[in-house]
């Protein structure tokens, strides 16, 4: 089975052996290298917008990449199944919505997070966003320019928290400050990015 | 979604990301989620946020080679490196002062921390007054929630709003306007028109506009952005640098005083031009653009409840079209509150006259203009006194053209009527019989009128004098006393426009004696040449007490 490990290459690499495998086994429906080629062009191409849409249903990013990890296995299964004059990204966030739901009911982690009928209406709202390219490619690059503009110390709890992957207990250690105005700040310069970035969408 | 909830589903959204959402906070986040598109919309972005982070910022630091320079610059971050000292394989002998350092980066970096929460738990931004201004459950002065949050948008058609930021600058919005606060000392001008003054502590203070951002290096700049986006810069005092935001372009030019640059959708390239201070109402600076500080050359008595003196040649401001945006209250002794007269709508300002009658100038009334003064306390005993030229052959349908009206009830008004006649009096209502009511024929001369109608609901009589004559008496029992808005040139309901020409209004809250309103008449008179055998006045009613 195909394993999406966070680089393109790896997973060509892993389509590869399954191909050979399948392709032992002597079985009727093996893909050609061209279709191959095609699926890890066009996923290469479409997975961070993927795992945008997954992670607004999962917001925890750890969460998020496992959900993509299984979708991308899925999605490589079904691949003969998809028909090419289709919207590649909206197929494939079909199937993570649905790998989405899977994974919070078997890992009854529910609790935890919106409830279905909620994540539905994300979905839908985060579905539009995703197979707008040019507006994902926007936002990063707005979102760029918006971080700039931060003070020096939003940019310091913004290296500790997404470069060094620390977690609010730690920066809290870290700082000597309490938790929750950790959470406090980090919600702030968040809010602050939002409207910069929509501000820069605007124009 | 109201204030509160977007406020709150940003918190939870926060924990959320954070994976320290409980139960019962998922279930609050999916009620207020729940069936509301703006919210959800609000929680989209705000994950997307997250995402972009997590995918621009992570590095997989096992495989990247930490040059010395990236590591001076995380040493600079204030991160805990002792992770980093093993996987990059620093000399042992190096460790322990890189561990002191990094140590010693980090109680600074935190330090630096605890400072910004400090500058943080103060205000970010708050209206300090609003004049005439259609946002919120009162138009004029100070709401009583005035503290703006980062993110708060403020719009609205009508009027001017201040704006103080928490580092100092002060910003004049002006209707139409959309702005948003960005931080506390930072500021976005979707469209509109705003004059921002900046003290030498808020040196850095910029406003983003959808195709240029103005960065103050000083003192005072004005912006405008059209509907169509373009956007201009004014630069009043100091220096301030616009940076272009149009496409990729990132272009910089630095501009002085009296400058100007417009950047455009259409244009390829950007225009500099001469600023145009007229161009911004500025409430801050009436000074700067009032005429020479001359003196009133007329002598008020003391300790009489001056409370507003409008002046033609004094504290006024004046559009590209010279037409008056403000008369200022001229401050004289105990008249310490500025409660100027305001016209912020374009269309109905009045025309300030250069050089009237006797060199000095008049705010003309066209029928249809007015002015608004900020709401002000008239008392149960009032004395206005008004120099005035009106031309009642021009008044709209042959109605009477309201020199002032106090916008009650009660309303306290002098008005001319359209065949000549003066009045005064203190009303209820629209239909009832005035109080104090007097009215005069004027003489119809090309000459202007000094008047003064002294009311007094407390001693129950009322006085009305012409050119330093009394003309009559009557009674007044009816209480003026109200806190108002005071209409000049029109009443309240856009009716009863004057025609001609204002050159003073003066408003005691008190009765002012006999004595003192012929002396004042007589300054005034002498002030715009007026002589007494102009003067023929005839009472025509007015119930005239006895014993006076």
């Amino acid at each position: 089975m195909p394993r999406f490990l966070g680089n393109p290459s790896i997973f060509v690499r892993d389509v590869m052996e399954e191909e050979r495998q399948v392709d032992a086994l002597g079985r009727d429906k093996l893909m050609d290298t061209s279709s191959t080629e095609e699926f890890v062009r066009v996923y290469s191409k479409s997975q961070h917008r993927i795992m945008r849409f997954i992670q607004c249903l999962v917001p925890k990013y750890s969460e998020a990449e496992d959900v993509l990890q299984e979708t991308s296995a899925i999605l490589w299964r079904k691949w003969p199944e998809f028909q090419r004059d289709k919207d590649f990204v909206k197929w494939a966030c079909g199937i993570a919505r649905l790998e989405v739901f899977r994974m919070l009911r078997q890992n009854k982690k529910s609790g935890q997070y919106l409830n279905e009928d909620v994540l539905n209406q994300v979905a839908e709202a985060a579905l539009s966003e995703a197979v707008e390219t040019d507006r994902f490619a926007a936002g990063e690059a707005a979102l760029k320019n918006c971080i700039q503009e931060l003070a020096q110390t939003e940019k310091r709890v913004l290296t500790l928290r997404y470069q060094y992957d620390k977690t609010i207990v730690e920066i809290a250690e870290e700082c000597n400050r309490p938790k929750s105005s950790i959470h406090d700040l980090l919600a702030k310069i968040r809010a602050r990015l939002m409207r910069c970035v929509r501000r820069r969408l605007e124009t | 979604m109201n204030r509160a909830d977007e406020s709150r589903i940003h918190a939870l959204i926060a924990r959320l990301c954070d994976a320290e959402l409980t139960e019962a906070e998922a279930e609050e986040l999916s009620r207020l989620l729940n069936h509301d598109p703006q919210a959800i919309q609000e929680y989209v972005d705000l994950t997307a946020i997250e995402f972009h982070l997590h995918r621009k910022m992570w590095v997989p630091l096992q495989t990247s080679v930490v040059s010395e320079h990236q590591l001076q610059q995380i040493l600079s971050m204030g991160a805990r490196s002792d992770s980093l000292v093993q996987r990059n394989s620093f000399p042992s002998r190096h460790r322990k002062s890189l561990f002191v350092a990094v140590a010693a980066s980090l109680v600074i970096a935190c330090g630096l921390l605890v400072q910004s929460y400090r500058v943080d738990s103060e205000f970010v931004a708050r209206i300090t007054d609003q004049i005439d201004c259609s946002w919120g459950e009162s138009r004029w002065g100070k709401p009583r929630l005035d503290v703006l949050q980062e993110g708060r948008v403020i719009e609205f058609e009508l009027g001017l709003m201040s704006v103080e930021f928490g580092k100092g600058a002060e910003v004049v919005l002006e209707g139409p306007v959309r702005f948003e606060v960005i931080d506390n000392n930072r500021g976005y001008l979707r469209s509109g028109k705003l004059t921002a003054n900046v003290p030498r502590q808020a040196t850095g203070f910029s406003i983003e506009m959808p195709l240029a951002e103005a960065i103050d290096l000083g003192t005072s700049f004005g912006a405008y952005v059209n509907s169509q986006g373009d956007c201009e810069t004014h630069v009043f005092e100091g220096k301030v640098v616009v940076q272009s935001r149009r496409g990729g372009d990132s272009q910089q030019w630095q501009l002085g005083a009296t400058q100007a640059l417009r950047i455009s959708k259409q244009e390829l390239d950007p225009q500099q031009f001469a600023a145009q201070p007229a161009a911004f109402s500025n409430p801050t600076n009436l000074s700067a653009v009032a005429q020479n500080n001359v003196s009133p050359e007329v002598s008020l008595p003391a300790n009489r409840g001056l409370t507003l003196w409008l002046e033609a040649s004094q504290r006024i401001q004046v559009d590209s079209a010279g037409r008056l945006t403000c008369w200022g209250d001229i401050s004289h002794g105990d008249n310490t509150v500025a409660d100027n007269a305001w016209q912020l709508d374009v269309n109905s300002r009045p025309q300030w006259i250069p050089n009237e009658i006797a060199g000095r100038p008049a705010v003309r009334f066209n029928g249809s203009s007015c002015l608004v003064t900020s709401p002000l306390a008239s008392g149960e005993d009032i004395t206005v006194m008004c120099v005035f030229h009106g031309q009642p052959q021009d008044f709209p349908n042959r109605r009477a053209g309201q020199l002032i009206n106090f916008n009650g009830p009660p309303s306290l008004i002098l008005e001319q009527s359209w065949d000549n006649q003066f009045l005064g009096g203190v009303g209820l209502d629209p239909v009832q019989n005035l109080s104090g009511r007097l009215e005069v024929s004027l003489p119809s001369e090309e000459r202007p009128i000094v008047c003064a109608y002294a009311y007094s609901s407390t001693t129950n009589r009322s006085a009305l004098y012409v050119n330093g004559e009394l003309v009559g008496k009557s009674l007044a029992p009816v209480s003026p006393a109200i806190f108002s808005t005071k209409f000049i040139g029109q009443a309240s309901g856009q009716n009863h426009g004057f025609v001609g020409d204002i050159h003073e209004i003066m408003l005691f809250n008190s009765e002012l004696s006999a004595e003192e309103c012929i002396h004042i008449s007589s300054d005034l008179m002498a002030k715009y040449g007026i002589t007494q055998k102009d003067s023929e006045p005839r009472v025509l009613s007015g119930l005239v007490p006895e014993e006076e």
